[in-house]
């Protein structure tokens, strides 16, 4: 169980934007551009994906996730009909994991609550992100399953790093690594996306991603860009 | 939904093709076939450098003679390897302590021994050692130092020995001003001395001190010392230098150990090799100096043992890491060793002091690092870094096999290929002490084992009563003195397992364990006298300990296809063969030039052909003459033409070329820097890198017949093994050209995994495991980035058993099945998650259809699952396990089922309680779901709380007896059994009791829902259930 909350815990909004570049700043521009663009990124208010994760090799469970941009974020994965939930709202959160037995809501730890807050941002890390107080820089090549990718290392406001991997013929983002501290130490998570679908609305997002430490794809069914999401769900229900 | 995908049905290896760009293997291609290193941490490697974040000790980098540099954040409890996309001999490390997210790494070891690495350049990090840029230096081979300014993180100076193996430019004392981007090369003497000591004054750093060095090897000598030597003083940051000399030897000097007191900066030492070796100090920042203690320890191989540390806090205590660890306390005026070698490992080349706390001391020697929290007099070792130094490899044929290895000043040693619990540093079993090279298992006695120490001492070893005999072959009558190489060739023959050969000069068989040795050759060598001095060499300081043995036997090889086919090469470069099992020898050595190949050459692996007689794959090692090139070469016609294999990504010198066993074009290669591979007979190579270093020292190769598993041995990171390559083996250039195929993979047997073992402490090495799971292996040629992988397993009556999401990347992709079917479905009810839901039945041995759907296309294949060939079970045993756990999944089926019926029903009356206004009929509607509700407590935990309730309701003992019976492949237990069938009678009551309730409740309550407009309620069907159980 223990495994399926971290992995709840570093699911990131799988259509971050970019920047980066041959100069990295070109990578950047090219990458927007082949996802949307930046009006229709900034465009973005809320945002609902629903699909499933597996679990364990052939054990599916639907996941959802609902966001606010720049305010909330709420994740609901079911398993035998049991719903585990991860929620942050403003600066606080909460989580239920009723698997053995408590049905009643946790709060969050604050690097917790920090790191999940960082995923409200719909318009992705790397859009605007020089506004955003995060610097970037190329460097390099770095082959990434079998595909040559631009490597782009960001360093955020607050000194936490990532690497951004970006395919060199079309710029979509296939990898990322962020260095996530927990207490003092360092830990490595990488996700690979695949499976690029452009919207109707003229999005692309990637409809599969893979968490090593979720244990198993996560393949989306659905993106529904600005959706009306009632703010009551955010809030940490009573405890029976 | 079946139909609506488009079926191809895809013979093994035939699969869906287009037409685009020709698709070349590269090093991505080999894609999931990961090597895993098991090891050992116990004897690790020679340590050359290391240095931590002063300021967070708890950081610090290790730097080793060909294992890369390996990083801590926690102090030692868990190290990781940061420079495995680089050369892997690291001759100097420093972290800028005014920025330690910078770290600068000098790679070529300066221990300037036989075996040593090279480099080539000098490399930075700037974000604490996550990544690497070279920042010049490329041909300086090796690099002693790096010294940082305190004052100014721009200023670097670099000590440049350079190159050992011939004269060259590129060596002295470099300084950058600007962090690297250009350097300038501050103090130079010759093409043959370079700089192999620089240390600053910490009060001044204008005011420097370096030590100059003037040495060569041959591959028949060694000399340290000449004019070139001597230690230099600067006080104006190198721009000029003075020779100091006031009070030193007279005479030619040869490597010099230099160190100043940093709480009294002009106190100075250094160890002088000379004609009076010796410690000298100076009080007067080295214008005057006296001599001091010549202990042995202090007078240690000079040039092997360089260093020498004063306690940063007190100028009086004086660490001598050499052959032992030496303390003086009263400046270097006299030395003790408070553990001559109890508990620590002899060879010491590297020492850190923590600034902060003097107490705290790290220690590299030849066999890992060692810290001591006081002052040096006790040391505990580091079991966690896997940088063995492999010479070479056996392997038996016991499952698992076993894989036998002599490791550079670590004996010699055995380990299993795979454990319960994975191999840990306790699963490997010394068996021979010194330096060890090459280790072979008796080829019928699996308790007897051949190895050696340097310079042809070889034993035969009985593990089984702890002996050995010592088999030496010895100088017969008419024989010249016999010469044995350092690394003395022992080796079974391909085709008679009674058959060994060594050799010295002379080629030698025995048949009979080494009791009789037949000299069956001639002296093969060049016999070349001036090139057998070994008695001489050294310089200043003789230093024979066989390492420059000449004219010797290095590589011995028998035909797999013909037992009187032998083929021997030497040290100097003969290449000979003979057909008539020696009584007469061919001599091919002047053939191999005309393919570019120096003559001359040391012969480092020759690898007879496996499907050809005729045919002949040679690795040659000119690197003892300066020359680094990368030479392997093939002759069809033995040894007549020859034929080199080129291509532009080859590094390092060659020392093991291996042809598959099975596929004639498929062919392994070994380097000083790296492992390679060609699938097409050798027109093109790509560098290995999956989970091997990139520039891995790569001494040697072998094929498990059995498991297909290739097996590295390293100098620097241990053994490697690549589990079951036989997916490589059907690579070609067509097959690369489909968009999708599948690849075999070995046969697996169906087990449940090993049991056991126990798992690592932390702060320990332990070594993975290959997988015991069944392996789906296919080929894309570009990694998917529209659509998913699935694959979906289905048994002979054509019943889904599976399915789970497969991978995507480029090239061989791999997929693992535990061979159990799908957990059963479970009813969604209870407090806690139903374990039953997690646990399924393993299937029979057998074919089963693979189908793999890839985006819009399908692809169909077979697997085959064997009965384990190492059960201990009978096939009634096996079939009663088997027969149970199917039972008890049927069980758990109608056990849900009912459960299921009934959270449903309440679920559709709980929803229509509040609908209902007539007070009698709504009690009625209460009345059913609370005897739904009671019986539900019976069948599934329903307490809530925080902590674990332990509450067992039928479901939870059901799921504890499934779980015993379905992980154990033997014979269930006869109460087990008993238990089973107390469960099958519980759950039919079980199901009769909610069948009654319905029966009582559900016709009278539809009554009332219908009068009120609502739909009747259903029961679920057991139709509706299993449909829902496999999803088509």
């Amino acid at each position: 169980m223990k495994k399926i909350f971290f992995a709840i815990l570093t699911v990131f909004v799988s259509y971050q934007t970019v920047l980066t570049a041959q100069t990295a700043d070109e990578i950047v521009q090219k990458h927007l551009a082949a996802i949307g663009g930046v009006d229709k990124l900034n465009s973005i208010k809320s945002m609902k994906m629903v699909g499933s994760i597996e679990i364990q090799p052939g054990m599916t469970a639907p996941i959802t996730m609902q966001v606010i941009n720049n305010r909330a974020l709420r994740m609901d994965l079911s398993i035998m009909g049991m719903t585990m939930n991860q929620v942050v709202y403003d600066n606080s959160g909460w989580a239920v994991v009723p698997f053995n037995g408590n049905p009643n809501p946790e709060p969050l730890t604050q690097d917790q609550v920090k790191e999940m807050k960082k995923q409200t941002d719909l318009s992705g890390d790397l859009l605007n992100y020089k506004d955003k107080g995060s610097k970037i820089e190329l460097i390099g090549s770095e082959d990434v399953e079998g595909t040559d990718t631009h490597k782009v290392k960001i360093t955020e406001k607050d000194g936490t790093i990532g690497y951004k991997f970006f395919d060199k013929t079309n710029f979509y983002l296939i990898k990322e690594t962020k260095i996530l501290k927990l207490e003092d130490k360092e830990t490595e998570v990488s996700i690979l996306y695949s499976n690029f679908k452009k919207t109707e609305t003229g999005f692309v997002f990637a409809y599969s991603m893979n968490n090593e430490m979720a244990g198993g794809p996560i393949t989306w069914e659905s993106f529904e860009v600005n959706p009306t999401i009632d703010e009551a769900i955010f809030k940490m229900p009573a405890k029976n | 939904m079946k139909t609506k995908l488009i079926l191809i049905f895809a013979a093994l290896g035939i699969a869906f093709s287009a037409t685009q760009a020709q698709t070349k293997l590269n090093s991505s291609t080999i894609g999931m076939i990961e090597a895993r290193c098991i090891g050992s941490a116990a004897m690790s490697g020679r340590i050359t450098a290391v240095d931590a974040n002063n300021k967070e000790p708890r950081i610090f980098y290790v730097g080793t003679a060909g294992g890369g540099i390996w990083k801590t954040t926690n102090a030692g409890v868990s190290f990781e390897p940061v420079f495995d996309k680089h050369c892997q001999s690291i001759g100097a490390l420093a972290v800028d302590q005014n920025h330690p997210d910078v770290v600068w790494a000098g790679t070529g070891e300066s221990n300037m021994r036989n075996s040593v690495s090279v480099g080539n350049g000098l490399y930075k990090s700037s974000d604490a050692g996550k990544n690497w840029v070279k920042v010049g230096l490329e041909n300086s081979e090796h690099i002693s130092k790096i010294l940082i300014d305190p004052n100014n993180s721009d200023i670097v100076y670099v000590a440049v020995p350079g190159h050992l193996w011939g004269s060259n430019p590129d060596r002295g004392l470099y300084k950058t001003t600007d962090g690297g981007a250009t350097w300038e090369k501050i103090l130079y003497i010759s093409e043959t001395a370079g700089c192999s000591e620089v240390i600053m004054d910490p009060t001044n750093s204008n005011r420097l001190y370096a030590s100059t060095w003037e040495f060569k090897r041959t591959p028949y000598s060694f000399n340290s010392g000449g004019k070139g030597s001597a230690i230099y003083k600067s006080e104006d940051a190198g721009k000029t230098w003075r020779k100091l000399s006031n009070g030193l030897p007279e005479g030619d000097f040869g490597r010099v150990a230099l160190a100043l007191a940093p709480s009294e900066p002009n106190n100075l030492l250094a160890i002088v090799e000379s004609k009076k070796t010796g410690l000298y100090i100076s009080a007067d920042g080295g214008e005057t100096w006296k001599n001091q203690s010549s202990s042995n320890n202090v007078c240690a191989r000079p040039f092997y043992f360089s260093t020498i540390v004063v306690d940063p806090k007190d100028s009086k205590r004086v660490y001598r890491p050499a052959y032992t660890f030496s303390i003086s306390k009263d400046g270097g005026y006299s030395f003790i060793e408070p553990q001559y070698f109890a508990g620590i490992h002899p060879d010491h080349h590297t020492l850190w002091i923590n600034p902060a706390n003097t107490s705290h001391l790290l220690l590299g020697t030849d066999g890992g690092l060692y810290q001591s929290l006081d002052k040096g007099n006790s040391w505990t070792f580091f079991w966690n870094l896997p940088v063995s130094q492999f010479y070479h490899v056996a392997l038996d044929n016991k499952s698992p096999y076993n894989v036998y290895g002599g490791l550079q000043d670590n004996g010699s040693w055995k380990a299993p290929s795979q454990k319960a619990g994975g191999i840990k540093n306790g699963d490997w079993e010394g068996l021979y002490g010194g330096d060890g090279f090459w280790v072979q298992p008796d080829g019928e006695d699996p308790d007897v084992v051949y190895a050696e120490s340097q310079g042809g001492s070889m034993g035969r070893i009985n593990r089984k009563y702890n002996m050995s005999q010592s088999i030496q072959p010895k100088q017969g009558p008419g024989d010249e003195e016999l010469r044995f190489n350092w690394n003395t060739p022992i080796v079974r023959s391909f085709t008679n397992p009674k058959v060994l050969y060594t050799g010295s000069q002379y080629l030698y068989k025995t048949m009979d364990k080494g009791i009789t040795w037949i000299k069956i050759s001639p002296d093969l060598t060049t016999n070349d006298k001036t090139k057998q001095k070994q008695e001489e060499s050294g310089g200043l300081t003789v230093d024979n300990s066989s390492a420059e043995n000449h004219c010797t036997i290095f590589t011995i090889a028998d035909s797999p296809l013909d037992e009187n086919i032998v083929w021997v090469g030497t040290d100097d470069g003969n290449l000979q063969y003979t057909t008539d099992g020696g009584k007469n020898w061919n001599n091919v050595t002047a053939n191999y030039s005309t393919a570019g190949i120096p003559k001359g050459t040391w012969v480092s692996s020759i690898q007879p052909g496996r499907f050809n007689k005729s045919e002949v794959y040679v690795t040659f090692d000119n690197h003892a003459y300066g020359d680094m090139n990368t030479y392997v070469a093939k002759s069809s016609d033995f040894g007549k033409t020859w034929r080199m294999f080129k291509c532009t990504e080859f590094t390092g010198f060659a020392h093991k070329i291996l042809e598959d066993l099975k596929n004639k074009d498929l062919l392994f290669l070994g380097t000083e820097m790296g492992c390679f591979m060609t699938i097409d007979g050798g027109e093109t190579w790509v560098r290995m890198k999956n989970n091997i270093p990139e520039f891995a020292l790569v001494r040697d190769l072998a094929i498990h017949p059995e498991t297909n598993d290739l097996v590295i041995a390293t100098h620097g990171r241990g053994i490697y093994i690549m589990d079951d390559i036989s997916p490589l083996r059907s690579l070609t250039n067509d097959l690369m050209n489909k968009d999708f195929a599948f690849l075999p993979s070995r046969k697996t047997p169906v087990t449940n995994g090993r049991f056991g073992g126990g798992g690592g402490q932390g702060g320990e090495f332990v070594a993975p495991n290959y997988t015991d799971q069944a392996v789906f292996t296919y080929y894309l040629k570009d990694r998917l980035n529209s659509g998913d992988v699935r694959i979906e397993i289905y048994d002979e009556n054509g019943m889904m058993l599976y399915d789970m999401a497969g991978t995507k990347r480029k090239g061989i992709n791999k997929v693992y099945w535990g061979m159990r079917m799908k957990p059963p479905k479970v009813a969604e009810t209870g407090a806690t998650l139903d374990m039953t839901g997690f646990v399924s039945p393993l299937v029979n041995p057998g074919k089963y259809t693979v189908k793999l759907k890839v985006a819009d296309k399908v692809y169909t294949d077979n697997i085959e699952l064997i009965e384990d060939p190492n059960s201990p079970f009978t096939k009634e045993e096996l079939a009663l396990q088997r027969n149970t756990s199917k039972q008890m999944y049927e069980l758990i089926d109608r056990f849900s089922y009912s459960a299921q019926q009934l959270v449903e029903m309440q679920k559709g009356l709980n929803s229509n309680l509040g609908e209902i206004k007539n007070t009698k009929d709504k009690k009625l509607l209460s009345e059913y779901n609370d005897k739904l509700e009671s019986i539900r407590k019976t069948m599934v935990a329903t307490k809530l709380g925080t902590a674990i309730t332990g509450e067992k309701q039928m479901r939870e003992k059901i799921a504890e007896l499934y779980a015993e019976i379905s992980m154990y492949q033997g014979r269930p237990t006869e109460y087990q059994l008993i238990r089973l069938k107390g469960f099958d009678d519980e759950i039919k009551k079980k199901a009769g009791e909610v069948n009654s309730t319905h029966d009582i409740y559900l016709e009278k309550v539809n009554k009332i829902l219908v009068k009120n407009g609502k739909s009747p309620l259903k029961l679920l069907t057991m139709e509706k259930w299993k449909n829902e159980t496999i999803k088509p």
